[in-house]
């Protein structure tokens, strides 16, 4: 499928290099948690049982699939034997899982989808997001259209992006051109096999040398790859379309995007048939994305952003059911299927992640006929608070199974703030065994906690002091008397107090958040019962922190004010007495440097205040609930309320200010 | 400076600026600006935060270790460190050793606020010359000291009313009698005596947090302290003016209370790193304790 480009009449050993990368490619990107190690670990040194198990089967994909899986995966094994030997034996299960997985998944694609399943009708990603695509790539494809267009796709992992472009791939019968980023190892291991000597006409002629950069080779691989069809062996029926699908950006880019957005300008100059980005945004997968497909480039070279939802857990079921159906219709021996309840909370724990789900699935059918007994290492961890605080009580099977395949979660920001800020509580006559508070400790008394604060934490990824600089800027609207913001800021005075030595910081913040957190939960006295948690409040918005930028600004004034002043070594009285004052001193009388000094200085105070405006801007926002969590500041209605808090605030220092500023205008004509 | 000019002649008020470099023992590239004459170098060594121990150590080395080659002056060059009390214990210590070491060439003022925040090492080393604030008196006086010699003319009562608005601080006196000044002139008895902006704007916020104890008015208030921090006023500084603007403004009974949670979180903001923290937990706690003390008294109305 990917790998029309390739030739496969090449030596044995070469095919088992290209199938290795193949099998590679079939999983691009991260399916289950452990993303990092399953490239180290995927080659297996032995012949797997469960190779064997899955081997008939494959023979039969075969005449589905594209490519002659059945014969490359063996000589791929064989290939790898020597390599990573040292990694593998500790997880037979998990290595069995690895091949397993590739297996099923092109199995999703080849024949889950497009033969079974057969239209697009059937793809779990909802119907809107596959019309727009299709709508893009029908106007891009159209012959009269004269530049390229260029598409960007973006969602949670597993959400169908790219099975969504290959179905209507078929649909819309073109051709899919697949950037396979080199791999520079690989290279090298062949390089040495063959004796330090590059076989003519391989495929290195045409990649590139090792020496060439991953930049040059993208670029000229973009720049290339629309002009040659590939090459008709059976004699070519109607010459098809072709779009560029390019799904491992090279992360060279992410340090140097300047040269990649230097590279699509050109292609959108010079391109002819429509390019494919799909990026899927994990952790960092924000952060590239505004890195390499900034806003202005967009609007510059008009890149079309379609960006995916984690596929709702009803059409996941829809297509899990139908794998299973299928697969029952196929009648293999080692197939057991998954009552309804299992596949229900397959779903349900792969958090929208289609791949992962359906990997989930085939283990969860494995597991009865194999050996292997899986046993859930840990117990089931509160990770899956999902489930949970969807109030599903399920049997200890499917926990078993979360276990296995179940998505390691990540919470967003957002959510983590709220689970603390709103603190839901459980009805306490769930629980029997509560130990009572003795009687002059009543008003402490709270009803249990549906969540673990300190998991929350775990769970979103930032640390602890940045979470709690977000707790506390959030914190005061949620509280309605002023005895519980007492206790809450004393907790978070704590928590700044317990990471201040900078020898155990990295330790204690946690502690700190921890505290901070259960005793924002604790003090907040008006929400201490699980009858509070559903009514009132509503909907707040949360805002960043405002401390770190507060920081920053307060930095660069200081520094700024330490050039200007080189004489004062004692800051804090040249900020509290002698700047305030010369901002309202007559500076004619100066000499020239000092003039200059000053008029800076002056400068220097104004930019400050108006600074300070746009400080109380935010707090004004802040009560006007207009700045949220992922909006940027909107400069044009924050003036217009400035006009209003000016007036109550410091009306009169402004007026001096501005004074002072008209007076050094007029100087500077003079001079 | 006038002891210095007393030692060494009117050739000590040939000042510079210069910028020294020093490299700490993990290779962070450290930069102070010193001001010196040939017989004297002054430097605030707490400029560069925790490093502090180095720039001390090397200044004086540099400075000791060469000798004054004029034999008709003093054998002895002059080193003034100022804002000694907040320099680090490591560097205290540091400076110890090296004062002790070097005492043949050169000799060391230490200039500070408190000294209970100097080690006893130190302050046993030293003379310890207690520099009181000068009196309402003194200040009226210099003041029109100086007025004398700009050819102005300054009343009495306005002398006097800066003299009591500077908080007996001399420099603050000037400052002000200057933006007076500027503000008019000539001069009437009555004229208003301007305070820098940010202790205005300080008042404000402490009148705010009196007349309305509630989560919204606290949000309110965090705006402006972050106001202020973000023109360079000091975190501690904050605190005590809200402080004392604070206490002027509540009953007596409450004082030692108020006094006494400010002091746990002005210690707290001392050790801690985020600033605004400690601070709104004190805004809080004041609020707290003022509300339950109007809610008590309005009670006893009733």
């Amino acid at each position: 499928m990917e790998f029309q480009e390739r030739p496969l009449e090449m030596g044995e050993k070469r095919s088992a290099i290209c199938l290795s990368c193949r099998i590679r490619k079939a999983h691009p990107r991260g399916l289950v948690s452990g993303q990092g190690t399953r490239q180290a670990s995927f080659p297996d040194q032995k012949p797997d049982p469960s190779v064997g198990l899955f081997s008939s089967r494959q023979h039969m994909v075969d005449s589905y699939s594209l490519t002659p899986m059945g014969e490359i995966a063996k000589i791929g094994f064989s290939g790898f034997s020597e390599q990573d030997s040292n990694n593998l034996l500790s997880s037979l299960v998990n290595g069995g899982s690895y091949i397993v997985q590739d297996f099923w998944f092109s199995l999703k694609v080849a024949r889950g989808f497009a033969v079974v399943i057969c239209s697009c009708a059937d793809l779990a990603v909802h119907k809107k997001k596959i019309e727009e695509v299709e709508s893009w790539l029908r106007t891009h494809l159209s012959p009269d259209v004269k530049r390229p267009g260029i598409l960007l796709l973006t969602g949670p992992t597993g959400a169908g992006k790219t099975a969504t472009l290959r179905v209507l791939a078929r649909e819309l019968k073109y051709d899919i051109n697949e950037w396979a980023n080199p791999d520079v190892k690989r290279q090298y291991n062949e390089w040495n096999q063959t004796g330090g000597v590059f076989t003519s006409g391989s495929e290195y002629s045409r990649v590139g040398t090792v020496s060439d950069s991953q930049i040059a080779r993208f670029q000229q691989y973009l720049l290339s790859a629309y002009k040659y069809n590939t090459l008709s062996i059976f004699g070519s029926e109607v010459e098809k379309k072709k779009i560029i699908l390019v799904e491992d950006i090279p992360n060279i880019f992410g340090r140097d995007p300047s040269s990649f957005h230097g590279i699509l300008r050109k292609y959108s100059q010079t391109g002819r048939c429509p390019i494919v980005f799909v990026l899927s945004d994990g952790a960092t997968g924000e952060f590239n994305k505004n890195v390499l497909f900034p806003k202005e480039l967009e609007h510059q070279i008009n890149i079309t952003n379609i960006s995916f939802n984690p596929v709702a857990s009803t059409s996941m079921n829809k297509v899990l059911n139908k794998v299973v159906a299928t697969e029952l219709a196929l009648k293999t021996s080692n197939f057991h299927p998954p009552s309804k309840s299992v596949v229900e909370s397959i779903s349900m724990s792969s958090a929208g992640d289609i791949r992962a789900a359906i990997n989930a699935l085939q283990f969860a059918c494995l597991k009865d006929s194999s050996d292997l007994v899986i046993k859930p290492k840990s117990k089931v961890k509160a990770k899956r608070q999902k489930q949970d605080t969807k109030g599903k009580a399920k049997p200890t099977d499917d926990g078993e199974l979360a276990s296995i395949g179940g998505k390691d979660t990540s919470l967003f920001l957002f959510r983590a703030l709220g689970k603390i800020l709103y603190c839901k509580r459980d009805d306490p006559s769930n629980h029997t065994d509560l130990p009572k508070l003795p009687s002059h400790l009543q008003d402490h008394e709270r009803d249990p906690l549906l969540i673990n604060p300190e998991d929350v934490i775990e769970k979103c990824n930032i640390s602890g002091e940045y979470f709690v600089a977000y707790l506390h800027q959030n914190y005061l609207d949620f509280y309605s008397t002023i005895e519980d913001i007492v206790r809450a800021s004393q907790y978070i005075s704590d928590s700044d107090f317990l990471s201040r030595d900078w020898n155990s910081r990295s330790r204690l913040q946690q502690v700190g958040a921890s505290v901070s957190t259960r005793g924002l939960i604790h003090s907040n006295s008006a929400r201490a019962r699980f009858t509070s948690s559903g009514t009132g409040l509503g909907w707040k918005p949360l805002h960043k922190p405002q401390w770190y930028t507060l920081c920053k600004q307060r930095r660069e004034s200081f520094d700024v004010s330490r050039s200007l002043y080189k004489d004062f070594t004692q800051h804090v009285i040249l900020h509290t007495e002698i700047l305030p004052y010369s901002m309202s001193l007559n500076v004619t009388s100066l000499s020239l440097s000092k003039r200059n000094f000053v008029r800076q200085i002056c400068r220097f105070t104004h930019t400050t205040s108006s600074r300070s405006e746009r400080l109380d801007d935010n707090a004004v926002d802040e009560d006007d609930s207009s700045q949220r969590l992922e909006e940027t500041d909107d400069s044009s209605n924050t003036r217009d309320k400035f006009v209003l808090d000016s007036e109550s605030s410091n009306t009169g220092t402004e007026v001096i200010v501005e004074n002072d500023e008209e007076e050094y205008n007029i100087e500077e004509y003079n001079d | 400076m006038c002891l210095l000019r007393e030692l060494y002649g009117s050739g000590v008020e040939k000042l510079r600026i210069e910028q020294h470099n020093f490299t700490t023992p993990s290779n962070k590239k450290l930069e102070i600006s010193t001001i010196s004459s040939n017989y004297h170098i002054e430097v605030n060594p707490s400029d560069v935060g925790i490093q502090d121990r180095v720039v001390i150590q090397e200044l004086i080395k540099t400075v000791a270790q060469v000798n004054q080659l004029d034999s008709s002056q003093r054998d002895f060059k002059v080193v003034i460190l100022t804002e000694v009390d907040k320099l680090t214990k490591d560097a205290q210590h540091a400076l110890r050793r090296t004062m002790e070491k070097y005492m043949a060439t050169c000799r060391l003022i230490l200039c500070c606020n408190s000294t209970s925040k100097v080690i006893p090492a130190i302050r046993s080393r030293c003379l310890g010359i207690r520099v009181a604030a000068p009196t309402v008196e003194e200040i009226t006086q210099v003041l029109q000291n100086i007025c004398k010699k700009e050819g102005l003319t300054l009343p009495v009562e306005l002398a006097r009313r800066i003299a009591d608005k500077s908080q007996r601080n001399i420099r603050r006196a000037i400052l002000m009698c200057e933006a007076c000044r500027v503000q008019q002139y000539p001069f009437s008895a009555d004229q208003e005596v301007s305070l820098p902006d940010w202790e205005l704007f300080l008042r404000e916020t402490a009148n705010q947090i009196i007349q309305q104890q509630s989560p919204r008015r606290l949000l309110e208030v965090r705006g402006r302290i972050y106001e202020l921090l973000t023109h360079l006023i000091p975190p501690d500084v904050i605190m005590r003016g809200l402080l004392q603007e604070l206490i002027s403004n509540c009953d007596g009974e409450l004082k030692t209370e108020v006094v006494q949670s400010a002091a746990f979180f002005e210690h707290r903001l001392q050790l801690g790193q985020k600033a605004i923290f400690h601070i709104e937990a004190f805004i809080a706690k004041f609020m707290a304790i003022y509300k339950r003390f109007m809610e008590d008294n309005i009670a006893d109305l009733f």
